[in-house]
């Protein structure tokens, strides 16, 4: 159990209802400063919920975020200044260029203009964007929108970062560097929550993993203690987290569909979802 | 053709049962709607009894009755005409090139000439529905006054219909090709704005020179310029077209209607057919190439900019700068803004020239207050319907890129301010430039200092409705660029500008109350005439920024954060 005061973000029964549909139901997690936290759920579990109210950008049905100790809904202006946010998809201001961005986002947060023009540089050197920071951002590709969004959230040094499925878009080299600097800044003691649905990166990034279905969060702790928890059976046999993830979010049952649907010469396997007629 | 009026099935479907829509744009949308028809129905009304009132006063000079008729039923042809090019440029772009399912329609197995055509006939449909009650209520109130037949009607509505579809036609043509051979979104966008700049400044050009026409002093003269001459001065406008197809159908006008419909199906077969069989080749490349931008030379950064030199921080004035970035960069707005510049200098010269002619005798008191709100609330007027594109509408126009604000530590009171002064700008820069023209002139009017106040006053209360209404009735699919994808941005703007419109309208009732009661007053309240008015707009414009700062201050804040 993790002592509360020492939480850099903490949910507290966080739900939310759309109509019937409860997106994310009765959620409590904590995470420590300088840990890497990761999200981990099938499409549809209610991680982007989450994470948009804990940065503040929706309120919760009933619950409570806090961020370094600040309650998200009763002061979001204070909270937003502590925390870095990058959306699953990069929408940006197409008439401005990638510098003209950083600049208004280093402007907004009231940091010191010398320094974020320093910041920029290195930013844009880091993500490779030095050639184009003066393009307008209309012309940039999605995975280079990526990029610049990942800068912005950077850019004030937050202390804790939120990143929502931040490698979707991106090329292996950059989401290697993305992964990498996320690693930089937990060790220099900032906090990282990401969430993503791919296995791997919850494997290899993350100290501890959360497990999102339905709303609600089914497993959590580091890999280690997952595997060691929650599969039994299947004695000897080396198993990866997809197993893992597979048999705790339900996905079990498709691995023999889909089984089923690719063996050929079925005559019944048109028929099944994905068949084609 | 089957795809193509499948296309068009779907598109008239959600379009009429506006799927996916919440309640409040349901609302939105339904107002909108029954504004038309009111509109459409106040100007048949007033025409009509317009048209009634010339059959009595001249019933015994046909003659002089027809010309006058000739004059107004061609004058609101025109207006028709500037209105579909102003509203069509921009609608039939959006339609064609931006819905947002034309990429879908694209990739599958149909000809792209079908997804042209459905959109093609969408866009018509969206025109036709937008102009309809600036133009055609005026026709039937002509109809109604002159007891005509049912004949008639139909005449006039398939007239109008040829109108409109000369100028989707021609437009159409004029974009595809724009689309299809320009490089970069930018040039494209120049040239697409400036010819429907051009196009309107024909009309106005074209009005303005067959207006001097009437200005001898022969009465016959007069009556032959101000009906059949007119006509025949502007014979190359597809309006006047309209105009002499439907009264050569009558008898007692003298006009040949012959020419003119061979001209309306001519032109508007040829142009639907041209733009219609070129977009097989021409449209998908168009589409494609819509969102080039072509990579500007490398710009040399300011050295301060760079090292960071003293630049104004906080929520207000980097989000003001950014807009204005983003104001500098976007074509239509240059668009809009000259189309306002224009109207307001035709306004301003048939003043002067009305004021030439006129009496040298000292106007009184009461005509000195009515001139010198009409000088405040025409630009304040141009200003509205700049901004009510822009800086009114500038939080829907965050878009998708609108979690950028959301997610930084922006105050609500801060940025409301912000989209409010980019709002106020255009109403302020109208209002500015032109009291102080209006100082050159020798227009009667009040004094210079109140008209400056009124300026400014109904410049804020403008832009607080408009930002205001932007608040409690956001639209984040208008898009940044001409306009927004498929007809709901079209509402948005049109609610924006409606709402300036009225502002004005109440401010003007403000501003003439004084002289409405002037007996009451009695014959020396000159200070009272001139300056109450002014103090009372003053207190309305700081009625709306305190509402502007509470309320929609507090709205927003839940904008921000819970969406
Ligand atoms: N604005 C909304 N209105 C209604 N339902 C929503 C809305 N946003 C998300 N949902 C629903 O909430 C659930 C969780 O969505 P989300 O958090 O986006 O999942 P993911 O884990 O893929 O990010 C989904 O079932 C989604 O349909
Ligand atoms: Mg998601």
């Amino acid at each position: 159990m993790i002592m509360w005061g020492r939480a850099v973000i903490r949910a507290v029964n966080l739900t939310k209802r759309y109509g019937t549909l409860s997106a994310v139901n009765g959620l409590n997690l904590s995470v420590k400063p300088g840990e890497i936290y990761g999200f981990l759920g099938p499409n549809g579990a209610g991680k982007t919920t989450t994470i948009k109210m804990l940065v503040g950008l929706l309120a919760p049905t009933s619950g409570e975020a806090y961020i370094a100790g600040i309650n998200v809904a009763q002061d979001p202006v204070a909270a937003k200044s502590v925390l870095g946010y990058v959306p699953d998809t990069p929408h940006v201001y197409e008439r401005l260029t990638a510098r003209e961005l950083l600049r208004f986002v280093g402007d907004l947060r009231r940091l010191p203009p010398r320094k974020t023009e320093q910041r920029i540089d290195e930013l844009m050197a880091l993500f490779e964007l030095t050639d184009r920071q003066d393009e307008l951002l209309g012309s940039f590709s999605h995975g280079m929108r990526q990029k610049v969004c990942i800068a912005c959230a950077l850019l004030g040094e937050p202390k804790v970062l939120f990143l929502d499925e931040p490698t979707v878009g991106l090329d292996p080299k950059s989401a290697r560097l993305v992964k990498d600097v996320l690693r930089a800044i937990a060790d220099a003691g900032g906090t990282v929550f990401l969430s993503t649905h791919v296995l791997e990166i919850a494997e290899r990034m993350c100290d501890r993993v959360g497990i999102i279905q339905n709303g609600t969060l089914i497993a959590e702790g580091t890999v280690e203690e997952l595997r060691s928890k929650t599969v039994p059976g299947k004695e000897g046999a080396a198993f990866s987290l997809e197993d893992l993830f597979l048999k705790l979010t339900g996905g079990e049952e498709y691995r023999d569909l889909i089984r089923h649907l690719s063996s050929e010469g079925s005559p019944s396997g048109a028929e099944g979802p994905g068949g084609r007629r | 053709m089957d795809s193509m009026w499948l296309i068009l099935r779907q598109d008239l479907k959600s379009l009429a049962l506006g799927r996916g829509r919440t309640m409040r744009q349901r609302i939105g949308a339904a107002s909108l709607a029954l504004l038309w028809i009111i509109l459409g129905c106040a100007l048949g009304y007033g025409t009509w009894r317009l048209f009634g009132y010339l059959g009595d006063v001249f019933g015994a000079a046909p003659d002089f009755r027809a010309a006058v008729e000739i004059n107004l039923l061609n004058a609101s042809n025109l207006f028709v005409l500037t209105m579909a090019i102003l509203t069509g440029m921009q609608m039939t772009y959006r339609t064609v090139y931006e819905s947002p399912d034309v990429g879908f329609l694209l990739c599958q197995p149909v000809p792209a000439r079908a997804v042209f055509g459905a959109k093609f006939l969408s866009s018509f449909i969206a025109l036709a529905a937008m102009t309809a009650p600036w133009g055609f209520p005026v026709w039937l109130a002509f109809g109604a006054a002159r007891g005509l037949g049912a004949g008639f009607y139909l005449l006039t509505a398939a007239a109008f219909l040829l109108l409109l579809m000369v100028c989707h036609g021609v437009i159409s043509l004029v974009l595809i090709a724009a689309m299809r051979f320009l490089p970069g979104r930018k040039l494209k966008q120049l040239f697409i704005a400036f010819s429907a700049i051009f196009g309107i400044l024909t009309v106005l050009v074209s009005q303005m020179l067959s207006a001097r026409l009437s200005q001898s002093g022969d009465p016959t003269a007069i009556i032959e310029s101000l009906g059949r001459g007119q006509l025949a001065a502007m014979w190359y406008l597809p309006a006047t077209w309209m105009t002499r197809a439907v009264l050569g159908c009558l008898r007692g006008f003298g006009v040949s209607g012959t020419g003119g419909w061979a001209a309306l199906v001519g032109l508007s077969a040829l142009s639907s057919y041209a733009s219609f069989s070129l977009s097989e080749k021409w449209y998908l490349a168009g589409w494609a190439g819509r969102g080039e931008e072509i990579s500007p030379a490398k710009r040399k950064h300011r050295k301060s900019a760079r090292t960071g030199g003293l630049r104004l921080q906080g929520a207000y004035w980097s989000v003001l700068r950014k807009d204005l970035t983003g104001f500098v960069r976007d074509p239509l707005v240059w668009y809009t803004a000259a189309v306002a510049a224009i109207g307001l200098g035709f306004f301003a010269y048939n003043m002067m020239n009305a004021a030439g002619k006129g009496s040298p005798v000292t106007p009184d008191p009461a005509e000195i207050a009515i001139l010198s709100a009409l000088m405040v609330l025409m630009p304040v007027l141009m200003g509205g319907v700049t901004s009510a594109q822009t800086g009114g509408v500038s939080l829907s126009r965050e878009g998708d890129a609108f979690w950028i604000l959301r997610a930084c530590p922006v105050g609500s009171r801060e940025l409301i301010l912000a989209k409010f002064t980019y709002a106020m700008l255009p109403p302020l820069a109208f209002s500015l430039v032109f009291q102080v023209f209006l100082e050159f002139t020798a227009l009667p009017r009040g004094r210079f200092w109140l008209g400056l106040i009124g300026g400014v006053a109904s410049s804020a209360a403008v832009a607080a409705l408009q930002v205001a209404l932007d608040v409690y009735f956001p639209d984040f699919s208008l898009k940044v660029e001409f306009g927004s994808s498929g007809g709901k941005g079209t509402g948005k703007i049109l609610m924006s500008m409606f709402s300036s419109m009225a502002m004005l309208a109440l401010i003007a009732v403000v501003l003439l109350v004084p002289v409405m009661f002037r007996e009451r007053f009695g014959g020396d309240a000159a200070l009272v005439l001139s300056a109450a008015p002014y103090a009372l707009l003053l207190a309305l414009a700081l009625g709306l920024m305190w509402f502007l700062l509470g309320p929609a201050a507090r709205r927003l804040k839940e904008i921000l954060t819970d969406m």
